[in-house]
């Protein structure tokens, strides 16, 4: 079976001076369901990792990177937003750092933004979960009135609920305390291997990660003669 | 296709809620364009409502529209055929003589006029009501108000006519008996007057030159060849207001000395340009103050937003489409502000005409707008914002999605 996520030979310069850093990744490949975690110290170039991965950034160089049979490294040549775009809306699901809910909606309508993007109908899945989640009592509440935790599970709700094949997070326990945070990292994990979804949690946290027993990919900074240049490497398990 | 619908669709519903979550910050943007527009509406209105009624007060007077014959010139009736073929020409009547006829007037109770003016008229004349009756033929003639006064008739009595003459050293007098068709309004003319079909003018005036007229019942006297009339001078009115000047101009550069009550529609025509020019300086710049602050509002708002909006993109919505964002918030923020302009604009004009309502007749008002003239303001509104959200589109544009993905 083909992967879901291939990349071969791509780089990407980030930063300006003494910061600038070139994130190499010369081979990475993630099957349908795959749950894999990115650590690294921070300014390595997870983030930038995630924004590739993510759809947001492009490459300078990339070999191969293919995601969902479609060759992306070529629509990012093509200079047009709208195949990104479609495939932004319809496959991936983002849980960002703080949440990044519209203010504007409320908790329900965060969570089926994608859903009405996509002209799809309500669905059974939302509501459950709203129910695992512990929302449903807070659905009609506006963000604003929402704890931190509240809505970082909104965001987890939200990149789900339209059953993409891939949910990236970054850094999605940052915000909360740490029986919080294993908490949230369970839950996605939970749905990720129910729905059969991919899943790829950037975090400083290795300690977390590990205590997942996620698949652990790290993002190690090595200063060469062209500058920093981050390369990944696979960590076995121990 | 379907799927940029769709996504406009949903960006149009998301850029409402925001203004309704907002709805302070939305609320002033309105005002600030109400604060502009209503006044501008105000004033309009004024200039519509004065220059209309002026224009009205003129209009409702025929006489505005006459161009009086000075001098006596030799009109041949090709040239006064033409001349009714103008569409600057209302209505034309021609009379052969120089000095006005006369007749005398008699009703059955004794009372008389003497020396009543004989003048022309034919149908279509202005001087003349829709419910009054034009005189038609030898055995009809409208008296004016002050004329029908005096002799104490109305429409459809009957008056007796007496014209002298001197013949073979005889004085000769014929009595015609004539029906009153119409009495015009007091305010259409003023004196004695009696109007008569250009027949029977002609016929009067050939029995006093002394020929024999059968038509009027006189025999006596030499027989009339008929020849090609030229006629001496005209009743003329311009078809519109408008007309009025140049169609006097185009007698004047003929050769004809005509004179118009021109002061009274120039003196309208100048306060029509005067407040037009008003108008258009105040609208001026309070329209470009109220677009360059509209416009760097609603550049402010994408700024502010630009997380969210990075959100949007990152969720999906393509830019070009998202860039619709800050156009739908600025056409509905200014429909609101129409709303709230109108609201306004009526409330001051029903106290200005209530103001004025001593000095104004039943159908007259000060301030007036034109349903014609309101729609051109809210579209032209709605444009002007939607242009003004052209800077927030741009930086729209510059929203990259990667913005959501963390805290800059």
């Amino acid at each position: 079976m083909r992967p879901l996520l291939e990349l071969a030979g791509v780089e990407r310069r980030r930063g300006e001076g003494e910061g600038a850093f070139t994130l190499e990744v010369e081979s990475l490949s993630l099957r349908e369901g795959e749950c894999l975690a990115v650590t690294g110290p921070s300014g390595s170039g997870k983030s930038t990792l995630l924004d590739l991965l993510g759809l947001v950034l492009c490459p300078d160089r990339a070999d191969a990177f293919r995601f969902f049979d479609q060759d992306v490294a070529a629509l990012w040549r093509s200079g047009r937003d709208g195949g990104l775009a479609f495939l932004r809306s319809r496959h991936l699901g983002y849980v960002l750092q703080t949440g990044g809910l519209l203010p504007f909606l409320n908790l329900r309508e965060n969570v089926e933004l994608s859903r009405r993007l996509l002209g799809l109908g309500p669905d059974a899945l939302t509501d459950e979960l709203l129910a695992r989640l512990g929302l449903t009592r807070l659905k009609a509440q506006k963000p604003r009135a929402l704890s931190v935790g509240e809505r970082q599970r909104t965001a987890i709700a939200r990149a789900f609920a339209h059953r993409p094949a891939l949910v990236l997070a970054d850094e999605p326990t940052a915000a909360l305390d740490p029986p919080q945070a294993l908490e949230v990292c369970r839950l996605m994990l939970e749905f990720a291997a129910e729905f059969g979804i991919a899943l790829v949690v950037v975090s400083h946290d290795w300690m977390l990660m590990r205590r997942l027993g996620l698949a652990e990919v790290r993002v190690v900074p090595q200063a060469g003669p062209a500058g920093c240049r981050s390369r990944l490497e696979r960590v076995s398990d121990e | 296709m379907n799927d940029a619908v769709r996504q406009l669709r949903s960006v149009a519903r998301l850029a409402g809620r925001d203004l309704l979550h907002e709805w302070r910050v939305s609320l002033c943007l309105a005002l600030a364009i109400a604060a502009v527009l209503a006044p501008l509406l105000v004033l309009f209105g004024l200039k519509s409502g004065i220059v209309d009624t002026l224009t009205a007060r003129l209009k409702s007077d025929p006489r505005n529209l006459e161009i009086v014959w000075r001098l006596n010139g030799s009109l041949e009736p090709g040239w006064l055929e033409r001349l009714r073929s103008n569409p600057a020409v209302g209505f034309v009547v021609p009379s052969t003589r120089t000095l006005a006829a006369t007749l005398d007037l008699a009703v059955a109770d004794g009372k008389g006029l003497q020396d009543v003016d004989l003048i022309p008229t034919n149908t279509g004349d202005p001087l003349f009501g829709v419910a009054d009756a034009v005189p038609e033929g030898m055995g009809d003639l409208a008296l004016t108000h002050e004329a029908a006064g005096r002799l104490g008739v109305s429409a459809g009595m009957n008056v007796e006519g007496i014209v002298y003459r001197n013949l073979h050293q005889q004085r000769q007098a014929l009595r015609l008996p004539l029906r009153v068709s119409a009495v015009l309004a007091e305010s259409h003319y003023s004196g004695w007057g009696a109007f008569v079909s250009l027949p029977l003018l002609e016929a009067l005036e050939r029995y006093r030159d002394g020929y024999a007229v059968p038509g009027l019942g006189a025999a006596d006297g030499a027989a009339y060849a008929s020849g090609s009339s030229r006629y001496a001078r005209l009743r003329l009115y311009a078809s519109s207001l408008a007309a009025v000047p140049t169609l006097a101009e185009t007698l004047r550069a003929q050769g004809y000395d005509v004179s118009t009550r021109s002061k009274d529609i120039e003196l309208v025509r100048n306060i029509d340009h005067a407040l037009s020019f008003l108008f258009r300086l105040i609208a001026g710049v309070g329209i470009a103050g109220c677009v360059l602050s509209l416009g760097a509002s609603l550049w402010a708002n994408v700024e502010r937003k630009r997380r969210e909006l990075a959100l949007l993109s990152l969720v999906g919505i393509r830019s070009r489409v998202l860039a619709g964002f800050p156009a739908v918030q600025a056409a509905s923020v200014a429909a609101a502000g129409i709303a709230l302009s109108f609201a306004a604009y009526f409330a001051a004009a029903e106290a200005i005409n209530r103001t004025f309502r001593a000095d104004l007749g039943r159908e007259e008002f000060v301030c007036r707008l034109l349903l014609r003239d309101g729609v051109s303001a809210a579209l032209l509104t709605e444009t002007l914002a939607v242009l003004a959200a052209l800077i927030a589109m741009a930086a729209v544009l510059r929203v990259e999605p990667g913005e959501s993905l963390r805290e800059a």
